[in-house]
C-alpha cells in the first residue's frame, strides 16, 4: 500500500466500499448456479458488516440481475447501483481495442473500479487476483 | 488466489487515464487561492447570493469532467439547497410581522423581551453573563481577545458552507447526511424564530429600540472589529442584493452555535483521539462565550441552538439505522438468511487487514 494510499484511507469518511462484480452477483440471483450457496454465505457476512455500517455495499448497475422484486427491498436492498455512463463505455471500448482485456463485463467492473476508487471486490472470478486489489472472499475464507 | 503483492498490476495499467482529472483538480487549488485572495483584499462573502455563486463556482471545478447524470444530480442537488436558503430566509423574515393565515388576519406571537435574560441570570446566579464579560473585558482598543472572539463569529458564515462544498465533492453519501441535518435544524430554528420571537441582548440596551430597552447599561455590538483589525474588511461589498428579511428578534435559538457545534459533531466519530475529540468540541464553547461577549445571543439561547443540534444528530441517526436494518433484513428474508450474528470480530478476513492497516 502506497503512502498515499495510507493517507486517504485515515481521512476516509465513508466505510470501505466493496464492489459485488457480476458473476458474485449472478451467483447470488440464481439457486441453480453452482457458486449460489458459497455466495450467499459471503454475500450474508457483507450484509452483516453493512448492516453494521462496516462496509458499503456496491454494483455495476448494469450488472445487477433483474429480478421480479423491488430494487431496495429485495435479496440485493443493500446494495447501490453505480452508473454507467458515455465515458465510462468509452474507457471500455479502449481496453478491449487493446490486448490486455477481452472481456467486456471484465473490462468495464475494472473501469468503474479505477473511477470509483474502490480497491475491495467480491468476486470468484481468478483473473481479479492480478490486479492491486483486496479479495472478499479473502484465501482463508470458505 | 494468484499473484502476489508484488506482481500485481495497478488499475491504471490498463484502464484509460481520466485525462480531466488534474485539471479538476488544479481548478480546485486555484478556487481556493483566489478564495483566500477575495477574503484578504475584497472581504468575507456573506450574502446568500454570494455564497450561491461561490459555491456553484467551486462545485464547478470540482465536477469536472463527470458525467452528464453527475451534473444532473448536482442541479438537483443545488436547487433543494437554494430551496433551504430561500424558505429559511423568508420564514425567519415572517417572525417580525406573523404569519398571514389566507391574508384575512395575521397572527403574531408576542415578543420576548427579557424572559431569556431571566433564564440566563437564574443560570449564573442573578449575573447577567453578557454585561459581566463586556465590564471585564470590553475596551476601547481592539484587544487580541477581540481578534479571537470576531474571527470564531465569523466562522459562522464560512464553516458549514465549506464543508458542505466539500462533501459535496468528496462524498454524496456523506453530504447527504449533512445536508439531513443541517436542513432540519434549520426548520426547527425556523419554527422557534416565529414562534418565539425574542430580543438579543445588544438590542435590550440599544437607544434605537426604546420599545425593547431594558438594560441600564450599554451593551456594546460591533461584532466584525476584531476581524478588521487583523486586516480583513468584513463583509463583501460587491453584492449589495441581499435575499435576507432581516430580523431582529430572531435569537432564540442561536443558529451561531448550532453551526459550531454540528461540523465537528458531523466529524466526530472519524476522530480517533480523544484530546482531538475534545479540542473539536471546545470549538461550539468557544462560539458561544464570542456570541454572548459581543452581545449577539443570551447563553441560553446557544444552548437550545446545541439541544436542537443534539436532537437532529440523534433523529437521523436512528432513521438511517433503521434503513440500513430494513435493507440488510429484506436481503436476508429473500435469501432465508439468519439474522445478524452479534460478535463484532466476525468480519471479514478482508476488512480485518483493513482496519489493521488503519
Amino acid at each position: 500500500m502506497s503512502r498515499l494510499d495510507r493517507i486517504r484511507l485515515r481521512l476516509r469518511m465513508d466505510p470501505p466500499v466493496v464492489l459485488l462484480e457480476k458473476g458474485f452477483l449472478d451467483a447470488i440471483a440464481s439457486a441453480a448456479h453452482p457458486a449460489h450457496d458459497r455466495a450467499v454465505a459471503v454475500y450474508g457476512r457483507l450484509i452483516d458488516d453493512y448492516e453494521a455500517e462496516r462496509v458499503l455495499l456496491r454494483a455495476v448497475d448494469e450488472h445487477v440481475p433483474r429480478t421480479d422484486e423491488p430494487r431496495r427491498r429485495g435479496r440485493f436492498a443493500p446494495v447501490e447501483s453505480l452508473h454507467v455512463a458515455g465515458q465510462h463505455r468509452r474507457a471500455v471500448d479502449l481496453m478491449l481495442e487493446g490486448d490486455d482485456v477481452s472481456d467486456p463485463d471484465l473490462a468495464m467492473t475494472l473501469v468503474m473500479l479505477e473511477r470509483h476508487a474502490i480497491r475491495r471486490i467480491a468476486t470468484f472470478d481468478a483473473r481479479f487476483a492480478e490486479f492491486d486489489l483486496d479479495i472478499v472472499p479473502g484465501p482463508t475464507a470458505p | 488466489m494468484p499473484g502476489s503483492t508484488e506482481t500485481r498490476r495497478g488499475l491504471r495499467t490498463v484502464v484509460p487515464v481520466e485525462w480531466l482529472r488534474p485539471v479538476r483538480i488544479v481548478l480546485m487549488f486555484s478556487y481556493l487561492a483566489t478564495y483566500l485572495w477575495w477574503l484578504r483584499f475584497k472581504g468575507l462573502p456573506v450574502d446568500r447570493i454570494s455564497v450561491a455563486i461561490s459555491v456553484g463556482i467551486f462545485l464547478a471545478c470540482a465536477f469536472v469532467g463527470r458525467s452528464w447524470r453527475t451534473w444532473a444530480v448536482l442541479l438537483l442537488d443545488c436547487a433543494a439547497y437554494c430551496l433551504m436558503w430561500l424558505s429559511y430566509e423568508k420564514t425567519r423574515g415572517a417572525a417580525d410581522d406573523g404569519i398571514s393565515v389566507l391574508g384575512l388576519f395575521r397572527i403574531k406571537f408576542p415578543v420576548q423581551v427579557e424572559t431569556m435574560r431571566h433564564v440566563d441570570r437564574a443560570l449564573f446566579f442573578g449575573h447577567d453573563p453578557n454585561i459581566v464579560l463586556q465590564e471585564h473585558f470590553w475596551e476601547r482598543t481592539v484587544r487580541w481577545y477581540d481578534v479571537v472572539a470576531s474571527s470564531i463569529y465569523m466562522t459562522h458564515f464560512v464553516l458549514p458552507i465549506v464543508v458542505m462544498a466539500v462533501l459535496w465533492a468528496t462524498s454524496h453519501r456523506q453530504w447527504a447526511r449533512f445536508m439531513k441535518r443541517f436542513a432540519t435544524l434549520l426548520t426547527i430554528a425556523c419554527i422557534m424564530f416565529v414562534l418565539l420571537p425574542t430580543v438579543p441582548p445588544w438590542m435590550g440596551s440599544s437607544a434605537n429600540y426604546p420599545q425593547y430597552r431594558f438594560f441600564d447599561v450599554t451593551i456594546f455590538r460591533d461584532a466584525g472589529r476584531g476581524f478588521r483589525h487583523i486586516g480583513f474588511f468584513g463583509f463583501t461589498a460587491d453584492y449589495k442584493v441581499q435575499l435576507s428579511n432581516g430580523n431582529g428578534v430572531a435569537a432564540m435559538p442561536s443558529l451561531h452555535s448550532s453551526f459550531a457545534l454540528i461540523v465537528p459533531a458531523f466529524f466526530l466519530p472519524l476522530i480517533r483521539r480523544r484530546w482531538l475529540k475534545a479540542l473539536a468540541l471546545l470549538f461550539p464553547v468557544m462560539m458561544l462565550t464570542s456570541l454572548v461577549y459581543l452581545g449577539e445571543h443570551w447563553v441560553i439561547d446557544g444552548f437550545v441552538g446545541w439541544a436542537i443540534t443534539g436532537g437532529c444528530f440523534w433523529f437521523w441517526g436512528t432513521m438511517e439505522q433503521r434503513t440500513r436494518r430494513r435493507r440488510a433484513q429484506d436481503a436476508r428474508s429473500a435469501l432465508g438468511l439468519e439474522p445478524a450474528r452479534a460478535s463484532d470480530s466476525d468480519h471479514l478476513p478482508v476488512l480485518v487487514a483493513e482496519e489493521a492497516r488503519a
